[in-house]
């Protein structure tokens, strides 16, 4: 190899000094190896030259063809949302409604059925621990109702214990058992008076009252009737359950809740608050459970029929209703709702539990 | 070599005292520039961004200059450095999201670039072209740069600023690279 060719490179980029490419000049009109070399040089560099023009083109090429695959793609897109603009438009028109704007289109009512959808789950998740609470709470406030009214019947069951021995000695062991729970009665009586105040205490005092009178009755018509002192006997402790059972079942299920009440002989007698207890034992228990305006439609038909309202609907109605706020960047991706649109779903919680959507406002 | 039409060292201060010039000196170093640009790896577009963004770099750095009564030369291989680091920038910061390397595709070029007077050296020049591809792609990226710069009409010395190398290394690297492809292309 000539010790030249080194040089060839930089002489033919013209970075060689005057003097040495003077020199160089002279060693290539006598050295044919290094003129081959140089020329093969040459033909390197304009080779390499086509292929640099070779990838701007292919460069080019890719972009056009990238261009072109995104133009047929953005001239779909362009017309699925002018046929889903058209449709709505003509929809509305149809409607009889003023041409809308071309913003409310399909997208809201993806977003809007999205949104009530979610706001349902989220409801009902927080709905179904409410709905218990708002049970025992209103169950809590019937047995003390009952507790007010139990010492009227415990008196009644007293009176007839006392007279039990000589009128049905059969009956007789079941009597302490039964005198046990008149005190437990009692004394539970007493406490929810001492806490419920002067208020209760009248209605107490009325329900003694009236309950005495029945007693009286039901004693005057026991020579008679021995199956009267057999039902009095066994309402005792069914008595002292219904003031306890509450407090039971506070812990327990809606079921026996229904299933124990009713089997009270005097529950269907009773007097204020029957209604509302009877129609829940048999199955009206979505009267208790169900949002206030099934509440208020139950308590409707109560007064229709002349009933006082019940309680428990009072309190359940006095509660202030549920909003469940669900950002909607939880939900869609950002950008996809326009900023200030909200809506709000009115839910109704039936007695299975299940939802059913009410309403749906746009929030202002 | 397109390049060897431009002067090799404009004075900045020449350049800044009338716009048409900057014009002309767009016209002149834009389509190297994008060659460059695309042969080390940006995509068409991107090369455009940069090359664009480079001589708007250009104006400010030449509005610049004017101001404070400075002259400049090789405004070449100021613009070449410019887009080169522009276009090392946004490959770093893409992570060179920009997809396969054309290379693979350059044989479907070859028709544009080969003679086509008969067949048979219709075949030999296609040869030679795949061999010489070939031989690019074994190239290191400083050789590659190297020769992309030395294409575009830059002399070692701008070359040697634009990459941060010596003259003398720029020199070697060049040669070396020349041998190499020719070797390879058996020529």
């Amino acid at each position: 190899m000539c010790e030249h060719s080194k040089q060839l490179i930089a002489w033919m980029d013209g970075e060689l000094a005057e003097r040495e490419g003077a020199a160089l000049e002279e060693h290539l009109a006598r050295c044919a190896e290094c003129r081959e070399r140089l020329a093969a040089y040459k033909q390197t560099s304009a080779g390499f030259e086509a292929y640099c023009e070779a990838m701007v083109d292919v460069a080019e090429e890719a972009r056009v063809a990238e261009e072109r695959r995104e133009i047929p793609r953005r001239r779909a897109n362009d017309l699925r949302s002018f046929a889903t603009l058209t449709r709505d438009d003509n929809a509305h028109q149809k409607r009889g409604g003023l041409k809308p704007a071309a913003t409310k289109s399909k997208h809201l009512l993806v977003i809007g059925a999205g949104a009530i959808a979610a706001a349902a789950a989220i409801a009902i998740l927080l709905m179904l621990p409410r709905q218990r609470v708002a049970r025992e709470s209103a169950h809590a406030r019937e047995s003390a109702r009952n507790a007010a009214r139990t010492p009227a019947t415990a008196q009644n069951a007293a009176s007839v214990h006392n007279a039990a021995p000589a009128h049905n000695p059969a009956r007789q062991s079941e009597a302490p058992a039964s005198g046990d729970a008149l005190h437990a009665v009692q004394r539970q009586a007493e406490s929810i008076e001492a806490i419920e105040g002067a208020e209760r205490a009248k209605v107490t005092e009325q329900a003694k009252r009236a309950a005495k009178i029945q007693v009286q009755a039901r004693q005057s018509e026991a020579p008679a009737q021995g199956g009267t002192l057999h039902a009095a006997q066994r309402g005792l402790p069914a008595a002292a359950a219904q003031r306890t059972a509450p407090l039971a079942v506070s812990t327990g299920t809606a079921h026996r809740r229904a299933a124990a009440r009713p089997a009270h002989p005097a529950y269907a007698n009773s007097a204020a608050g029957r209604p509302a207890r009877l129609e829940r034992a048999n199955g009206g228990a979505s009267a208790q459970t169900a949002q206030n305006g099934q509440m208020r439609n139950a308590s409707a038909a109560l007064r229709s029929q002349g009933e006082s309202k019940p309680q428990t609907e009072n309190a359940s109605a006095a509660e202030p209703p549920i909003e469940i706020a669900v950002p909607t960047e939880s939900m869609f991706p950002p950008g996809a709702v326009p900023e200030g649109i909200g809506f709000t779903a009115v839910v109704t919680i039936s007695a299975d539990d299940s939802a059913q959507l009410a309403a749906l406002r746009q929030r202002q | 070599m397109s390049g060897d039409t431009l002067p090799l060292a404009l004075p900045l201060a020449r350049l800044s005292s009338k716009t048409c010039e900057a014009t002309t000196l767009y016209r002149e170093l834009r389509q190297p520039l994008l060659r460059y640009l695309v042969c080390i790896g940006l995509r068409a577009d991107e090369a455009q961004d940069v090359v664009q963004d480079a001589f708007v770099s250009l104006q400010k750095h030449l509005a610049a200059a004017r101001s404070q009564n400075e002259s400049q030369e090789n405004v070449r291989g100021w613009l070449f450095r410019v887009a080169h680091n522009a276009a090392r920038n946004r490959q770093k910061s893409f992570h060179r999201r920009c997809s396969e390397p054309l290379d693979d595709h350059v044989d479907s070029q070859i028709d544009a670039f080969v003679d086509q007077t008969t067949p048979e050296s219709t075949a030999i020049e296609k040869e030679k072209f795949r061999r010489l591809a070939k031989a690019v792609r074994l190239l290191t990226e400083t050789e590659r740069e190297c020769l992309l710069l030395r294409g575009g009409g830059l002399r070692y010395r701008e070359i040697g600023e634009v990459l941060g190398l010596a003259t003398s290394t720029v020199g070697d690297t060049v040669e070396r690279a020349i041998r190499k492809l020719a070797e390879k292309c058996n020529v």
